[in-house]
């Protein structure tokens, strides 16, 4: 016969689900009272220890934001207005303004493809001793150098 | 209609479920380290812990419709806080474990100097010691529904409402872990 609670009966009480039987021994016998009492003092330490770790993050965590200058005040409004400028100017404003007008080349064509220039331009073109993308380099070779015979300069 | 609950917390039982949501700020000054706490004493690592405590918040936020107010918020951010922490253990179960080993009760017990004799002190810190290395040793639910009793004070009704047990198998949960705690701790038979 066991003069002392039972581990079944014990953690019935340490759940709060004993008896009345169960609680008047822890009542009356002094060892399960200990027992009792030092596992309770044992989960209320480990209780405290995690709350006291958790409290020091918080607290520590809320002097960080206390020291720390508000995000709004770390960016000043001028620099909000310098990239709302920069971003109007750089964006904005080129779709409104006027597309660049180029000179309008329908006349010119019209005039260049008037007969007389069309002849001009096919005489000049006949008339070429070596070929439109040479002649450049042409200037470069002296002049007495140069012996023309049929066909061109050589 | 506003009940109080045996853990402390407000329980809004009637009305918009949705409406203690819609100052989220108030909510997560009331509820956040509740949370961290939890997900602290589970998992051992703070940094770990405060991440998720974040991702519990923003999730909550971002489902804060479908609460229909069936419990109380605590409830139901703690139901999300077990979620996180099933899933962060089964994903990373070896570093999990790898971290918790390193758990030094001397870092998560303060004392305020000359509160009590360096014998004392020692003798405290074993006794924590002992008591996180155990519960290192349960399994998850018996991890879990340990420590929303014992760290949380949640009763068996708020466990179940926040794990989805039943509450003899919370009972038997919390029995097992009550067993092992106190094998640990020297008291076992």
């Amino acid at each position: 016969m066991s003069y002392h609670l039972s581990q079944d009966q014990f953690e019935a009480c340490v759940l709060r689900r004993a008896g009345q039987a169960e609680l008047e021994h822890i009542r009356d016998c002094p060892e399960c009272r200990a027992e009792f009492d030092h596992f309770n003092k044992v989960l209320s330490l480990f209780r405290s220890a995690v709350r006291d770790r958790v409290d020091d993050r918080i607290a520590r965590e809320a002097s960080n934001r206390a020291t720390r200058p508000p995000a709004a005040d770390t960016i000043p409004k001028w620099r909000w207005g310098f990239v709302a400028a920069v971003f109007v100017t750089v964006v904005v404003i080129p779709f409104f303004l006027p597309e660049n007008t180029t000179p309008e080349p329908a006349e010119q064509v019209s005039a260049e493809m008037s007969p007389e220039a069309v002849m001009e331009r096919l005489n000049r073109h006949v008339s070429r001793t070596v070929p439109a993308p040479m002649e450049p380099a042409m200037s470069l070779i002296p002049r007495e150098q140069l012996a023309s015979k049929a066909g061109g300069f050589q | 209609m506003k009940t109080d609950t045996p853990s402390g917390f407000i329980a809004v039982s009637m009305g918009n479920p949705a409406v203690e949501f819609d100052n989220f700020d108030r909510v997560v000054e009331q509820y956040r380290t509740r949370v961290l706490r939890f997900l602290f004493a589970s998992l051992g690592d703070m940094d770990l812990a405060a991440s998720l405590t974040q991702d519990c918040l923003w999730n909550a936020y971002k489902s804060r419709r479908t609460f229909r107010g069936e419990c109380s918020v605590n409830t139901w951010l703690m139901r999300i806080a077990v979620n996180l922490v099933r899933n962060q253990v089964r994903s990373r179960r070896f570093q999990f474990w790898k971290k918790a080993q390193n758990i030094n009760s001397d870092e998560i017990h303060h004392f305020p100097d000359g509160s009590i004799s360096p014998e004392q002190r020692v003798s405290v810190n074993e006794q924590v010691r002992a008591v996180w290395e155990a519960t290192k040793m349960l399994s998850e639910r018996q991890r879990t529904v340990f420590l929303l009793r014992f760290v949380e004070d949640l009763d068996i009704r708020e466990i179940a409402a926040s794990t989805g047990l039943t509450q003899s198998t919370i009972n038997v949960h919390l029995s097992r872990a009550v067993r092992r705690i106190r094998k640990s701790l020297g008291n076992g038979k």
